[in-house]
């Protein structure tokens, strides 16, 4: 399918922009996230990370629910991909060095109307800009038989490279209804997937899951692009260049 | 009685949500600015506050799908 085009934001002061140099330990790389959004949420600004993560298995916390739950997090943790909660919606995705993750976090006032799909054509387009002009063919849209699939996936000749999620919370400024949004790509450079997807793969048994998705309908940009030792450092930078050229929403 | 609405405009179209957790139970005590639930919608989790004090009644039960705009619960 194709997304629809975002709609065009204000540009307000510039968005905050952290980037992490080297992959962080995975529960404070997630942890700033949800920092990100309720910072946000009390008045912040709006900010931008580029991070990586060392291994993990990235859950939404309503998983944690589940009588399994407890015990698989724990064999997994052994195994050397902790589970890590967060508020975001979706399904569980495995998050390693080599998968850059883009999120942003900003407030809109009700009056925008700033709807769900608004924000992921917003991050989406960003991160689908940084792969055109480094020459990929990015697809914005559904990837048929690929984990945890969302309408604003990314995609390379029908295989996955990224996904999104978000976090929406309601928060009032200066008398003002709003939306305080976390909302956040995780894109697939140069990680190791054969053993990402094992990874995912495992939890999901044993948490009771059955696989719903296909190895073969995910890719990473290195596997798009063998050779091409350079591939990190030129995401890291263009997803940068792709960001601060748009406009900031909020 | 003050009902609990998912906001209209929290997405466009035909999708549908469900509460993926109702943070209090029937007939609980609630305060105005109290998270209440966690809706999930397209991959997004959209936390739900009380917009009053009072008796939460439960109008939709988790994982119930509804559309945009349903009231969901009643404060009284």
């Amino acid at each position: 399918m194709t997304a629809p085009a975002a709609r065009a934001g204000p540009a307000p002061a510039g968005w905050a922009l952290r980037v992490a140099a080297a992959p962080l330990p995975a529960p404070a790389a997630i942890a700033e996230d949800a920092a990100m959004l309720r910072a946000v949420a009390e008045g912040g600004g709006a900010v931008a990370r580029i991070w990586q993560s060392e291994n993990c298995i990235a859950s939404p916390a309503r998983l944690a629910r589940s009588d399994r739950f407890a015990a698989a997090a724990r064999s997994m943790a052994e195994a050397g991909w902790p589970v890590i909660l967060r508020g975001s919606g979706g399904d569980p995705v495995p998050l390693a060095p080599g998968m850059v993750n883009l999120s942003l976090a900003y407030w809109v006032p009700l009056a925008r109307r700033w709807s769900i799909e608004d924000a992921y054509s917003h991050l989406s387009g960003v991160a689908a800009g940084a792969l055109r002009s480094l020459g990929y063919a990015a697809e914005i849209g559904a990837v048929a038989g690929a984990f945890c699939p969302g309408r604003f996936d990314l995609g390379i000749a029908g295989r996955k490279v990224a996904g999104t999620a978000q976090q929406r919370r309601p928060a009032a400024r200066n008398q003002a209804a709003g939306t305080a949004i976390l909302a956040h790509l995780a894109l697939s450079v140069e990680p190791d997937l054969a053993a990402a997807i094992t990874a995912l793969r495992q939890f999901e048994r044993l948490v009771g899951r059955g696989p719903a998705w296909r190895r073969n309908r995910v890719a990473s940009l290195a596997c798009r692009r063998e050779g091409d030792a350079a591939v990190l450092p030129a995401v890291l930078e263009q997803l940068r260049v792709s960001l601060t050229a748009g406009p900031v929403i909020g | 009685m003050t009902p609990v609405v998912v906001p209209q405009d929290l997405w466009d179209g035909d999708l549908e949500g469900a509460v993926s957790a109702w943070l209090f139970a029937e007939g609980d005590s609630v305060r105005a600015g109290d998270l209440i639930a966690e809706i999930m919608v397209e991959k997004t989790t959209f936390d739900l506050i009380a917009p009053a004090a009072g008796i939460l009644h439960l109008r939709v039960a988790a994982e119930v799908p509804f559309k945009r705009g349903a009231t969901i619960a009643e404060i009284a």
